[in-house]
C-alpha cells in the first residue's frame, strides 16, 4: 500500500470502475454490442473501445510513462461482432492501466505533463494530479453509461 | 511548492458542473421525471438531487468542512414540480460544491476524515484524497447517466409516431 493517498485512492477507484466495465459487458450476445439506445448515442462496442484507450493514455500520462499509441476518432467508428473479443480488450487494457499505477508508490503530482493528440484549444501541457483525476472521473462516466446502455438493451 | 491536486479538483469540477446545467436545461417536468428503463433506473430529478448532495458532502470531507445535512433516503424519492425548482436548487448546490473547493487551501491529503453515514460496511474514515477523488468520479458518473438519459428521451420524443 502507497503512502501516496492520492495514487492508492486511484487505484481503488480505477480498478473499482474497470470491474464494473467488465460487468457490463460480459455475458452480451453479438447484435448487443453494435445497439445503440438511440441513433445519437454510443454502442457498446464503442464505449468499451473509447474508454479502454482513453484511460490507458491518461494513465500512463499521469504515471509519466511512454504514451501509447492512440487514434481517437477510430474509437468512435469501433464495431464488435464478437463479444470474446470485446472481454479480451477490457481485460487487456485493464492490466495496462492497473499496471500502470502499480508502476511507482509515490508520484509528484505537480510535475507538468506533455499531453499528445488533443483537438481544439486544450493545454499541451497539464499537471499530473489532472492527468489522474481526468482519467478516473472519465473512465467511471462512461462506465455507468456502459452499464446504462446494457439495461436499457436487456429491457428493450 | 503549489498543490496542484486541489486547482486540478476546481478544473475539473467546474467542468463537469457545467455539462450538469446544460444536461438539464430547457426540460419539461416529464422528461424530468421520466425513468428511461423502467422501475429500476432512476429519473433526471433524482439523480441530480442525489448527486449534488453527495458531491456537497463528499468535498466537505476531503476539505475538512463541518459535514452538511443529508438524508440519503430521500434523494431517490423526490419528483419534479416546477422545472424552475430543480434549475434553482443545482444552482445554489453547485455554487456550494464550487465554493469548498475554492475556499479551501494547504490541505494534507493524506490526513483521514470522519464521512457522512454511508450503507453497508464502508468505513467512517477515509482519506483527504479518496473523498476528493471519489466526489469528483462520482459527480461524473451520474452527469454522464443524465447526459445519455436525456439523449434518450429527446429522441423518443422527437421520433415519428405508428399513427402517422
Amino acid at each position: 500500500m502507497p503512502t501516496d493517498h492520492v495514487l492508492a485512492s486511484a487505484r481503488k477507484l480505477v480498478s473499482d470502475s474497470l470491474t464494473e466495465l467488465r460487468a457490463a459487458v460480459d455475458g452480451l450476445p453479438a447484435e448487443a454490442l453494435n445497439w445503440r439506445p438511440s441513433p445519437d448515442t454510443n454502442s457498446m462496442a464503442i464505449l468499451v473501445t473509447h474508454t479502454m484507450h482513453s484511460t490507458r493514455l491518461w494513465l500512463t500520462l499521469a504515471m509519466a510513462l511512454p504514451l501509447p499509441d492512440r487514434d481517437r476518432d477510430s474509437e468512435f467508428l469501433a464495431t464488435e461482432d464478437d463479444p470474446a473479443a470485446l472481454i479480451r480488450l477490457v481485460d487487456d487494457y485493464t492490466a495496462d492501466c492497473l499496471a500502470a499505477l502499480q508502476s511507482a508508490d509515490a508520484m509528484d503530482w505537480n510535475a507538468m505533463r506533455q499531453t499528445q493528440g488533443r483537438g481544439g484549444d486544450a493545454q499541451p501541457e497539464v499537471p499530473a494530479a489532472y492527468a489522474l483525476i481526468h482519467a478516473t472521473e472519465h473512465l467511471r462516466g462512461h462506465v455507468d453509461q456502459a452499464t446504462l446502455t446494457r439495461s436499457l438493451w436487456e429491457a428493450r | 511548492m503549489t498543490d496542484t491536486v486541489l486547482p486540478s479538483a476546481r478544473y475539473v469540477v467546474k467542468g463537469i458542473l457545467e455539462d450538469l446545467a446544460t444536461s438539464i436545461d430547457g426540460l419539461p417536468a416529464e422528461a424530468l421525471n421520466w425513468k428511461p428503463g423502467g422501475e429500476e433506473t432512476n429519473t433526471i430529478t433524482v439523480l441530480v438531487t442525489h448527486v449534488l448532495h453527495s458531491t456537497r458532502s463528499w468535498l466537505a470531507v476531503a476539505v475538512g468542512a463541518p459535514l452538511p445535512q443529508r438524508d440519503r433516503d430521500s434523494e431517490f424519492r423526490v419528483r419534479a414540480g416546477d422545472p424552475r425548482e430543480l434549475g434553482g436548487f443545482m444552482k445554489d448546490f453547485s455554487m456550494q460544491c464550487r465554493d469548498l473547493l475554492e475556499n479551501a487551501t494547504d490541505l494534507d491529503w493524506s490526513v483521514s476524515r470522519k464521512t457522512h453515514a454511508r450503507p453497508g460496511n464502508a468505513p467512517e474514515e477515509v482519506p483527504a484524497a479518496f473523498a476528493l477523488m471519489h466526489a469528483i468520479e462520482h459527480l461524473r458518473e451520474h452527469v454522464a447517466h443524465i447526459s445519455l438519459t436525456r439523449q434518450i428521451w429527446e429522441a423518443r420524443n422527437s421520433a415519428p409516431t405508428n399513427a402517422d
